[in-house]
């Protein structure tokens, strides 16, 4: 009893049960849009992992994400109309994403370079690439069918990409032995399976890290994050453990960019680019660094502002009658809101860093096991109502309010 | 006659025109030693230099046989030397279980080094503060809490800045116990300024002066020299620069 009423379980429940109804609960836009937010938090958690619990402030944690993007793209391009899968494509983009963030991360530990210059290196990474990503326009930057298309994206060409179905960067699709057919995990308005791969895929890589926190690598760089003068002075070699933590976030950041090119079937320079880059590190500074659903919740709460704001418009009518000045408060609150919600967000983000030195989750989580009595019995039958109400509202016509 | 386990031989280390260190050394097998002298002597310099925190500009260390100079700090921990610094360094954010956890955990892996951290816990006398997390204990806790994680993973060789700076007297006495369970199994050199406690630990001192070796001897021998007196006292012909 003690087990089922902790508060992990109670958070777990909190947050998957209504995850697990949302296709059901909403239309598949929503599932749609989750999906994105997740995949983000998915990087987000990637740099929260390096940055919270390591102490290495990655910057450039996008250049990961979209080395995964991109290689997924192009293998999966060029085999998926043999193969009809893209098992390779994902192992291709893992692997291409480890790499790149092993190579960094050896020069950068090896060389001793300290927290501030490793920020500053990896966000010239992240440039370089988003350089190099639009420079690829030419006729000549292609491999096989992917053609890298500068600016547009990535794309595939020859004869079968007459079909916008072999034009775009496939959808994860397994075709595993025993399956009489491949599974494609397409996101559209008829199928949320892509939904579920990206849920299934963050519970899967949270629980892994969780793990990994608590072996030795976890305990270690902890540690070295605290103090790395006396980590290393009890005979551990700690740039050997910060390359491996910062190895395994480049990894799960190239996860993020492949589900992200398979989600959007495409995936252009923006992903490399300084934008999103900060956009990155705003969702955990956000959501909060020292818990790793942090970088899920920034980027949650991030993501629906920004859409929100996009549709909100306040004052659709300025009356003709209102003052010099009332008129350009009006007007300027509208395009504030309308045309900069980015400064919305930022307001947000220092208010939040200002009062919650920690971000959001932390002091949620603590406010949770503090009452997690009441949690069980209000929260989570309030939650199970609601979504209740929702299934039943949208699949059987059955609204009670 | 035991062997040397720690042979310094001409080590120096330049700090642009200061030489802040210029000594040879040698330390036996089981050996407590303590490490004396005013300010600026280049005591800690010289526990920098031995523990790999820093690079000598000239000289040779050998630690149980091997030369060691300029080696990083893991590969000589791995060796068997183990440092208490003179601040307190420990994992401040980490349980006080889990600093020692960490520490035991290189040597011994994870499940052996949980129980040996048990056992140090009631070592230092901190089995109640055991899941406290290490930034809540007193400075004289922190500066035990140290020592057990010098001394977790069974070094042959610990070296101890300043263990009592800013203890009690009651402090100091269970620090003169730690230590002398410590030096049981491994050879212990002590940077102190406390002199009764070194009066308490010392079978031979060390005293540095300008980073050299002063004078060496018993304690009633350092404290019956006359320049050792004008060196702390900061008069008298020895303190004067000796170069």
């Amino acid at each position: 009893m003690r087990r089922i009423s902790s508060p992990e379980a109670l958070s777990a429940l909190l947050v998957l049960l209504p995850l697990l109804a949302v296709p059901w609960a909403f239309k598949p836009y929503t599932a749609n849009v989750l999906a994105v937010y997740m995949i983000y938090g998915l990087l987000a958690m990637s740099l929260g992992l390096i940055w919270g619990y390591a102490g290495i402030m990655s910057f450039g944690q996008t250049a990961f994400f979209g080395i995964g993007a991109y290689a997924y793209g192009a293998i999966g391009l060029n085999l998926i109309d043999r193969t009809h899968q893209t098992h390779a494509a994902l192992l291709g983009g893992l692997a291409a994403a480890a790499l790149l963030a092993a190579v960094v991360g050896y020069f950068m530990f090896y060389g001793r370079i300290s927290d501030v210059y490793a920020s500053i290196i990896t966000m010239a990474l992240t440039l370089v690439l988003f350089a190099f990503a639009v420079s690829t326009g030419g006729d000549e930057w292609v491999i096989g069918v992917a053609r890298f298309g500068g600016f547009n994206g990535m794309f595939g060409q020859g004869e079968s990409s007459q079909n916008i179905a072999n034009f775009q960067i496939p959808p994860v699709t397994l075709w595993l032995p025993g399956m009489a057919a491949p599974f494609e995990f397409k996101i559209n308005r008829e199928s949320t399976a892509g939904y579920f791969l990206v849920l299934g895929a963050s519970v899967v890589i949270y629980l892994l890290v969780r793990f990994l926190l608590r072996s030795r690598l976890g305990r270690v760089t902890v540690a070295i994050r605290e103090n790395e003068a006396r980590v290393a002075s009890l005979g551990y070699d700690t740039r050997f453990y910060k390359l491996a933590l910062f190895t395994i976030a480049g990894a799960i950041a190239g996860l993020a960019g492949m589900l992200f090119a398979a989600w959007g079937r495409f995936v252009n320079p923006d992903r490399f680019g300084l934008g999103f880059a900060a956009s990155t590190v705003v969702y955990v500074l956000l959501g909060g660094r020292t818990n790793l659903l942090g970088g899920f919740v920034g980027a949650a709460i991030i993501g629906h502002l920004t859409s929100y704001l996009a549709e909100v418009v306040p004052f659709t009518t300025i009356p003709g009658d209102a003052g010099p000045w009332v008129t350009f408060l009006m007007e300027a609150s509208r395009r504030i809101v309308r045309e900069a919600p980015l400064l919305v967000q930022g307001a947000v983000l220092v208010g939040v860093v200002l009062v919650l030195e920690d971000g959001i989750t932390p002091p949620l989580f603590r406010f949770l096991t503090r009452h997690r009595r009441w949690g069980w019995w209000l929260l989570l039958p309030a939650v199970l109502l609601y979504f209740g109400h929702r299934v039943a509202c949208l699949q059987a016509d059955l609204c009670v309010f | 006659m035991p062997d040397p386990i720690l042979e310094v031989t001409a080590l120096t280390k330049q700090f642009g025109g200061l030489r802040a260190v210029h000594l040879d050394l040698t330390v036996d097998a089981g050996e407590l030693r303590c490490l004396i002298g005013p300010n600026g002597a280049g005591k800690s310099t010289f526990f920098r230099i031995l523990s790999g925190g820093m690079k000598p500009s000239s000289g040779t260390v050998r630690f149980r046989g091997r030369d060691v100079t300029g080696w990083d700090a893991f590969r000589v921990a791995r060796l068997g030397m183990s440092i208490k610094f003179q601040v307190a360094s420990i994992l401040e954010e980490l349980s006080v279980l889990e600093n020692l956890h960490v520490a035991a955990e290189f040597r011994f892996g994870n499940r052996e080094g949980r129980r040996r951290a048990a056992e140090m816990l009631e070592v230092i006398g901190l089995t109640e503060r055991a899941e406290h997390p290490a930034t809540w204990l007193s400075h004289g806790e922190k500066q035990w809490l140290e020592i057990g994680m010098a001394s977790v993973g069974e070094p042959t060789l610990v070296l101890l800045d300043e263990p009592t700076a800013g203890m009690t007297v009651e402090e100091v006495k269970k620090t003169v116990r730690l230590l002398r369970r410590l030096n049981e199994t491994a050879t212990v050199i002590v940077v102190e300024h406390d002199m009764n406690f070194i009066r308490m630990i010392a079978r031979r001192v060390t005293v540095m002066h300008q980073g050299e070796v002063f004078v060496e001897g018993s304690m009633e021998e350092i404290e019956s020299n006359e320049g050792v007196r004008d060196i702390y006292l900061g008069k008298g012909k020895h303190y004067a620069v000796r170069r």
